[in-house]
């Protein structure tokens, strides 16, 4: 530390004069102990500042947005002795936003360890990484210095889930119709599909007789009873565009968390496509499992660079979707044009926060489809709008 | 990664770290304190006690240290500073005051006396003792040991408030150092086990800096934050103070005591700094006169005296002199510069450093003349006063053993400068020659006119006339007389100093001519157009010396003298500028026109700098040269005189003797060689100038010191009266460190209550209004209990719920701490009023 040196600096200085001035074997003595106390201090905190450690943690691995996360780091040495004095660059960072803090930090090496705590909360929903970009290790006199390098414990990450809000059944245009055709069931509920056999449970009063499986009640002793699976016919595709603003893209993502969150409750599978930092990525969701998956994937994928397109016509799209929902923060004609060519005769949706009523207006007329606008004050209200 | 947008509100919040302090046990840092305080009372009060004679009791010293040291831990290591009040010890210490007294007042006063009886004995000054009543030494042994106890508990507490409390290592070191220095002050010698221990005291709070590093809690600078250290206070860090320890013995076995010798270069470093001038030195030096290294003749523009004494000197010579500083060889245009490199190596090739400044004093020696009179030869001495004492001036004519073994350092064969290049040389004396009469300006004349000639024609085979005939002939191969020199064969006859002299002479001068009329092209050609114009050719004079005077005249018909001829325009060559352009200046421009132009005119010659001492100073007194004594001259190269000075500047004339008929053309401006100030010298009575006498001078009796007696006052009353002003200015002091105290505890405390963290500040304020009641409470009963519960709910609130308090609900915290503060103003007397103010800062 300049500080420190300079501080030496001024004790050599004066030790110096003292030598000079002084005849005498006191001020030799003096001034060669001054001038070996760097090598000793260097010598004797060497072990300390080499075995320095230091570690992030979080007091938990996700919260709601916020909601404060508690950050704590801890520097400790394991040799006997104390350490120098030790420096860290902090740096806590929300990936899908890209918002960045720092800090410094100057903690004491000790056997015991030293401690601090800082609460961390993010207004915005998406990845918190806090990590030491730099850890700088010094001596007791504050003269030497070295770096140390970066390990795994060095960095954490915690993720910030967008809020949900509740939505009722009533917006539901229609129950989705069962597709006979369809080979996918449903693992965790029965249906009325007859094709596929879901389980076998106890008969209880009520059930149909032609749903008793005679071989096995005979073999058991007791009546049972075939369960038909449910088939699951995934008819919704989300389009996520993670190219706007951390503001545009909370609002985005509590929305299509509300409606995720609403169609898993229904066990209503729907597809999933977004495009972060990196390669583009599909994904079917059938149940809240896939769903927290998903989320995690979402969150750290990073924001799309916004000069890039958001569809090509190369972007690969499920089939037999019947209403697809764009998420994006602002209007691109580009987009939809590639989107509708790629889902002919699909219904489509944007949703888009806070868009100009001009805008509105005017896509109105070029898409075929619906324009909901997106306030993130009145969330709710804005989703019952939908129609799926 | 996307830059995010600046206009969007922030969505990610760190908050200001807490730092989290682990239960450790108590023993650990107890134990790591507690021996650093006794390291550091024994070393302090080791160094005071075994330096100064003071008898005391050693066994109740050390007792009391060893009960205090733990005491003094055990109180600062309190987390709350009143469960265990640090007011406590200074309470019992006035009670032990007011107790004692006696024996305290009485061990206080003789403890100054024996401190004042010690530095009497080490400086052979008598100085003024407290009077004291007469005792028997065991019972002043007691007041001593009493006094020293009393220190003990000072020194002890607060080196226990530094530590451990404020964990401040350069409180403790200035406490510590306090004992120590009363004894050193006056070069007494503490023991050397004291020295030990204090020093390893001291380094201990070197090495343990990292602990030592502010209060425990976190500490905020913009965006930086550091944690106080002292979580590393443990009995583990101790092998530290062993490693010291370990060092310092290692270090006393590398270098011993019984084989130390104190290095000369630091000897010298201490004269220097003592007797040949500070560090002030260094900044003297530049302008007129002072130039070492290069001449920036574009920043001489308008001149200005101050009247500052520049030297002091005393010489015989009755005439005025040149005192030399500086010579320019490389005129480039817009300054004068040393010779460089590659005809720096030729010169070292030729001759020996320095030897062509001494060409001249040699020439008048070696070849002394027929004549009867005599060459003068006289003394200088020379004390630097204003001047940068890096340089020297020197006269012309310098007698060879004046500079051999002298303290001056030859540059190149310009000039001479200080050879410590440090401290340089404060005074300095010399012998040189002059010569009253006419020179000699080629070496043939001077060696025809000298004693010489016939000594050398009769040795040489053939007796005179053949010497003659020969010499002769050799003429032939010369362009010009005065670049004649003697041949080989004649040389070998000389005797031996002369025949090397000339052989150095003749070796030097071809280098001299062609070093020596260096100049720009463009310089070169308008001056030859100025020469030619005016007739100024050599071959139209008998020798340089008369060329010279023909320039010399020229010049100073066409430019005038003035102090204030404004600066040379820049791009413009400064000598062609002043000839052709302005027309005047002063010294400077001229010498640096009439040098160029004999260069031009291919005559050898350099612009010099220094001080010119007035004529009639021969009076064996010192006089006093200013800064308007420094001047500028041309010298030129003649084989017969070596390098002579020539004078430029309208009002000298040319062997340097004042020709008073001859004024400056134009304004009453005064010229550089103002009257002197004759002075008596040192040793005859207190000089007005700031004179350096060259020997130590003792102190002289200065104004009254604080011991001496006043006339009228009887010795008691003085007595009571420095009792008074003591007691005075420790209560003034105690007074002021409290008044400090308690800004301090106020204003961190408001910072606390105005951070940005709502919910942090609603716990500072709730913690302050806890610690309020608790102590209005013990004063008075009146004052509630307990805070209320609207705000008891709210501090729950801060203290573990997700939500921020909003600045209403803030404001109701503050606003029930003050309601409080002014009901406890109310409610209390005036004394507990002042207590919980000044003693507890509370409000």
């Amino acid at each position: 530390m300049a500080s420190h040196r300079f501080q030496y600096g001024l004790v050599l200085f004066f030790t110096g004069l003292f030598y000079i001035f002084f005849r005498g074997y006191l001020s030799h003595y003096v001034f060669w102990l001054a001038v070996s106390l760097p090598l000793f201090s260097l010598l004797c905190s060497l072990p300390a500042m080499v075995g320095t450690k230091v570690e992030l943690s979080f007091s938990a691995p996700k919260a709601e947005k916020r909601q404060p996360l508690t950050l704590c780091i801890e520097v400790k040495t394991p040799f006997f002795l104390p350490g120098g004095r030790v420096r860290l660059f902090l740096l806590a960072q929300n990936t899908l936003t890209g918002e960045k803090k720092q800090e410094v930090l100057f903690l004491t090496a000790c056997p015991g360890g030293q401690a601090v705590e800082h609460s961390l909360v993010s207004q915005q929903c998406g990845q918190l990484l806090c990590r030491l970009e730099e850890v700088r290790v010094y001596d007791y006199l504050g003269l030497f210095s070295f770096r140390k390098r970066q390990k795994n414990k060095s960095m954490v990450q915690a993720f910030c889930f967008p809020k949900s809000v509740p939505l009722s059944l009533s917006f539901l245009s229609s129950p989705p119709p069962l597709d006979s055709l369809e080979e996918r069931y449903s693992p965790v509920k029965s249906g009325n599909d007859p094709s596929e056999v879901f389980g076998l449970r106890e008969y209880r009063q009520g059930d149909r007789l032609s749903r008793i499986h005679w071989k096995l009640s005979e073999k058991e002793e007791k009546l049972l009873v075939k369960e038909m699976s449910l088939p699951l016919s995934s008819r919704f595709l989300f389009l996520l565009d993670l190219s706007g603003s951390g503001t545009q893209t909370d609002c985005l993502l509590e929305a299509f968390a509300s409606l995720a969150n609403f169609l898993t409750a229904q066990e209503i599978s729907f597809w999933v496509w977004y495009q972060g930092t990196g390669s583009p990525d599909l994904r079917e969701i059938t149940e809240s499992g896939l769903l927290s998956r998903l989320w995690q994937d979402i969150l750290s994928a990073g924001p799309r660079p916004s000069r890039q397109a958001l569809l090509s016509c190369q972007t690969l799209l499920p089939t037999g979707i019947s209403h697809a929902i764009l998420l994006c923060p602002t209007f691109r004609p580009e987009d939809l044009a590639q989107l509708s060519a790629l889902l002919p005769d699909v219904l489509l949706t944007l949703l888009i926060p806070k868009p100009q009523k001009d805008l509105e207006s005017a896509l109105q007329h070029s898409v075929q489809g619906e324009i909901l606008p997106l306030l993130p004050e009145a969330l709710r209200g804005s989703l019952e709008k939908l129609i799926l | 990664m996307k830059t995010p947008n600046l206009k969007e509100p922030s969505g990610l919040s760190l908050s200001e770290p807490r730092l989290l302090t682990r239960k450790i046990s108590f023993c650990s840092p107890f134990f790591f304190y507690f021996p650093l305080l006794l390291l550091g009372t024994a070393g302090s009060l080791g160094c005071f006690y075994t330096a100064l004679p003071i008898p005391v009791d050693l066994w109740p010293l050390a007792i009391g240290n060893l009960l205090l040291a733990p005491l003094s831990t055990l109180l600062f290591l309190q987390k709350k500073a009143r469960s265990l009040p640090i007011f406590l010890p200074p309470l019992l210490l006035a009670t032990a005051v007011f107790l004692g007294r006696e024996p305290l007042w009485q061990g206080l006063l003789r403890t100054i006396n024996l401190v004042i009886s010690a530095y009497s004995q080490k400086s052979g000054l008598s100085m003024l003792l407290i009077p004291l009543v007469k005792i028997s030494p065991q019972l002043e042994r007691n007041f001593l040991t009493v006094w020293g106890l009393m220190m003990s508990f000072l020194l002890q507490w607060g080196l226990g408030w530094a530590l451990v409390r404020k964990h401040s290592s350069l409180s403790a070191f200035l406490l510590s150092g306090f004992f120590v220095a009363v004894p050193m002050v006056a070069s007494i010698l503490p023991h050397r086990l004291a020295l030990v221990l204090l020093l390893l005291f001291w380094g201990s709070l070197l090495v343990f800096r990292p602990i030592f590093h502010g209060q425990e809690g976190l500490y905020r600078t913009g965006r930086r934050y550091s944690a106080s250290g002292a979580a590393g206070a443990r009995i583990s860090a101790l092998p530290l103070l062993l490693a010291l320890g370990l060092l310092m013995a290692a270090l006393s076995a590398v270098i011993p005591r019984a084989t130390y010798q104190r290095p000369q270069l630091t000897e010298d470093l201490r004269s220097g700094f003592i007797s040949q001038g500070g560090p002030g030195t260094f900044f003297r030096g530049g302008g007129l006169g002072g130039s070492s290294t290069r001449v920036d003749l574009i920043a001489a523009g308008d001149r200005k005296y101050t009247g500052k004494v520049m030297l002091r000197v005393k010489t015989d010579k009755p005439v005025s002199d040149y005192l030399k500083g500086f010579a320019g060889s490389v005129y480039t245009g817009t300054g004068w510069e040393l010779l460089g490199e590659e005809q720096s190596k030729q010169l070292g090739e030729l001759s020996e450093e320095g030897q062509a400044q001494l060409f001249q004093g040699q020439l008048f020696e070696e070849f002394p003349k027929i004549e009867s009179s005599i060459y003068g030869y006289y003394h200088l001495e020379v004390q630097q006063v204003g001047t940068n004492p890096r340089q020297v001036y020197l006269p012309y004519g310098l007698a060879a053993a004046s500079v051999a073994g002298s303290s001056f350092e030859p540059v190149g064969d310009s000039f001479f400068r200080a050879e410590d290049r440090l401290f340089g040389i404060k005074e300095y004396s010399v012998n040189a020659f002059w010569e009253p009469s006419s020179s000699y300006s080629s070496f043939g004349a001077r060696l025809g006119q000298s004693l010489l000639l016939t000594q050398t024609a009769e040795k040489y085979p053939g007796g005179l006339s053949s010497f003659l005939e020969a010499a002769e002939k050799s003429y032939r191969f010369f362009d010009r007389e005065e670049d004649w020199f003697p041949t080989e064969v004649i040389v070998s006859y000389m005797p031996e100093e002369a025949a090397a002299l000339t052989r150095s002479l003749s070796t030097y001068a071809p280098f001299a001519k062609e070093a020596y009329t260096q100049l720009p092209e463009s310089t070169r050609t308008k001056l030859n157009l100025y020469l030619k114009e005016h007739g100024l050719l050599l071959e139209n004079f008998y020798d340089s010396a008369d060329l010279a005077r023909a320039v010399i005249a020229q010049v100073q018909a066409d430019c005038s003298y003035t102090l204030t001829p404004g600066k040379t325009p820049e791009g413009k060559d400064f000598a062609l500028y002043f000839l052709l352009e302005s027309r005047k200046g002063y010294c400077v421009h001229f010498a640096t026109a009439v040098t160029a132009l004999l260069r031009a005119a291919g005559v050898p010659a350099r612009y010099a700098e220094g001080y010119v001492v007035p004529p009639g100073q021969a009076s064996g007194e010192w006089s006093t040269l200013l800064d308007s004594n420094a001047h500028a001259w041309p010298e030129i190269f003649l084989t017969g005189m070596g390098w002579t000075p020539i004078e430029a500047t309208p009002g000298m004339d040319f062997t340097g003797q004042a020709d008073p008929s001859r004024g400056p053309e134009e304004e009453s401006t005064p010229l550089p060689s103002p009257s002197p100030t004759v002075e008596p010298s040192p040793s005859e009575g207190p000089s007005p100038q700031p004179s350096q006498p060259a020997g130590p001078t003792p102190s002289p009796a200065g104004p009254s010191g604080p011991g001496e007696l006043r006339e009228g006052m009887p010795p008691a009353l003085r007595t009571v009266l420095l009792a008074v002003l003591f007691a005075a200015a420790f209560l003034f002091l105690c007074g002021f460190l409290l008044f400090l105290r308690r800004k301090y505890t106020l204003s961190a405390r408001e910072k606390r209550f105005r951070q940005k963290d709502s919910n942090l500040a609603a716990l500072s304020l709730y913690a302050y209004l806890q610690d309020l009641l608790r102590w209005g409470r013990r004063f008075c009963l009146q004052i509630p209990q307990e805070p209320p519960k609207a705000l008891e709910k709210l501090a729950l609130k801060a203290r573990f719920s997700q939500h921020k308090l909003t600045p209403e609900e803030l404001a109701l915290f503050q606003k029930e701490v003050n309601s409080l503060t002014a009901l406890l103003g109310q409610k209390l007397t005036r004394l507990q009023n002042w207590y919980c103010r000044y003693l507890l800062a509370l409000y």
